[in-house]
């Protein structure tokens, strides 16, 4: 009998048997796998602990834990948020399952098994996918924090400063900014008309991609009109924007577009 | 809701019009690969035929449109084109691609579009807009992963 921990052996097996659609997965299975995720981060020992086989382990960068061991870090957790899940996926392997997902930067592989009639995770491997990309997350972050001042104080020469020269940046509503001087001079125009309050910009996720990188986030901001007694205009949406590294390893903007949430502010 | 039928718009047709810089990284047999599969898109839409449309989507598709919160994954995609595909009828669509970039199993497809929209009732609606797509390459297939549009208002 081996003993060798059930990732390794869905390892083996993830190479040749298929994927399958969310629908394919028992529905108790899928609620488990949701409540899992919501139990650890309220945290809520208990329903974790009921959906974790006695025997589970977990390996994490900073190295393999028992059942028990991943139960007292629980414990000790803040209340949170649940991860989202992305670039989620299901293959049966015999009677388990193996559920592979990515959280921020980390890929997990979690072997879901049936033990005393209900399903339980055995065994959970968690790998830092790209410790490159995490540093663009980061350089990324950065540059959205003098992003955010840039836009705070009107200084649109600042904000342009994050693109290429050849960048795009597609505004709904307008034709498209081109290049360093179009997207200084759009700037311009916008700082101009509105005073931006309180901008937020966050991070989903960054996908590198050769000398590019693709990020995904959203915005949120209140605009303040400089003239006129127009309203401010609160908005929040979603962009996505490609980064292009440049020859000294920084990172700019390269194509750029976003959309607002709000119906009828399209 | 017209945004989500301006998931037409994701289709293309043309490479010849990209920018140059296009070329350089690119592999031809990738691009042509990615256009093909728009095409497939397109046709489903024109055709409106939900399973064609989303044989081109990746399981962990995230729709990004104008006026609504992200649409993941492929069940919820269907959702929306189900609904779209219900109300509306295709019959024309351009589509002006300007930048097909492909970097390893990454290629982001930026253009713009115009595209009539017949509802059952109503009105016809011509919009138009920009789109942006990243296709990725899953299992040797070129797969729409995430998308987004922003529109042009009405004249």
């Amino acid at each position: 009998m081996t003993t060798r921990p059930p990732f390794l052996a869905a390892a083996l097996f993830l190479l040749v048997v298929p994927q399958i659609g969310s629908a394919q997965v028992p529905a108790d299975l899928r609620a488990a796998s949701r409540a899992r995720n919501i139990a650890v981060s309220k945290p809520d020992a208990a329903t974790w602990d009921k959906l974790t086989a006695d025997s589970f382990t977990v390996v994490f960068p900073s190295g393999l834990f028992t059942k028990k061991q991943r139960l007292d870090q629980i414990k000790q957790q803040r209340p949170g948020q649940p991860a989202e899940l992305k670039n989620e996926r299901w293959q049966r392997v015999g009677a388990a399952f193996v559920h592979r997902y990515q959280v921020d930067e980390t890929a997990i592989m979690a072997v879901w098994t049936k033990e005393r009639s209900a399903w339980r995770v055995a065994a959970v491997q968690a790998t830092v996918l790209d410790p490159d990309s995490a540093a663009v997350r980061q350089a990324i972050t950065t540059a959205y924090a003098g992003f955010a001042d840039a836009m705070k104080r009107g200084d649109a020469a600042a904000l342009a400063g994050n693109y290429t020269s050849d960048a795009v940046l597609m505004v709904p509503n307008t034709t498209a900014w081109e290049g360093r001087a179009g997207i200084t001079q759009g700037f311009t125009s916008f700082l101009s008309q509105f005073n931006v309050v309180d901008p937020r910009i966050t991070t989903k996720d960054v996908v590198l991609a050769g000398d590019y990188a693709i990020e995904r986030g959203t915005y949120a901001w209140t605009l303040h009109p400089k003239t006129g007694t127009g309203p401010d205009i609160v908005d929040n949406g979603k962009y996505l924007t490609v980064w292009e590294r440049q020859a000294d390893g920084s990172w700019k903007i390269l194509r750029d577009i976003s959309n607002t949430d709000k119906p009828g502010m399209m | 809701m017209k945004r989500a039928a301006a998931t037409v718009a994701l289709i293309a047709v043309c490479i010849a019009g990209c920018r140059a810089r296009n070329v350089e990284g690119s592999s031809a047999a990738d691009s042509s690969a990615i256009v093909a599969a728009s095409a497939q898109y397109r046709q489903g839409w024109l055709t409106s035929d939900t399973a064609l449309a989303l044989s081109v989507m990746s399981d962990d598709v995230r729709l990004m449109l104008p006026g609504t919160p992200d649409v993941h994954g492929r069940d919820s995609t269907r959702a929306i084109f189900v609904e779209e595909m219900t109300q509306f009828h295709i019959p024309a669509l351009t589509i002006h691609r300007q930048d097909l970039l492909v970097r390893g199993d990454h290629a982001i497809d930026i253009g713009t579009y115009e595209e009539t929209m017949v509802p059952k009732k109503g009105a016809t609606i011509y919009a138009t807009g920009r789109y942006l797509v990243v296709w990725r390459r899953e299992a040797g297939k070129w797969r729409m992963w995430r998308y987004i549009l922003n529109e042009f208002k009405p004249a």
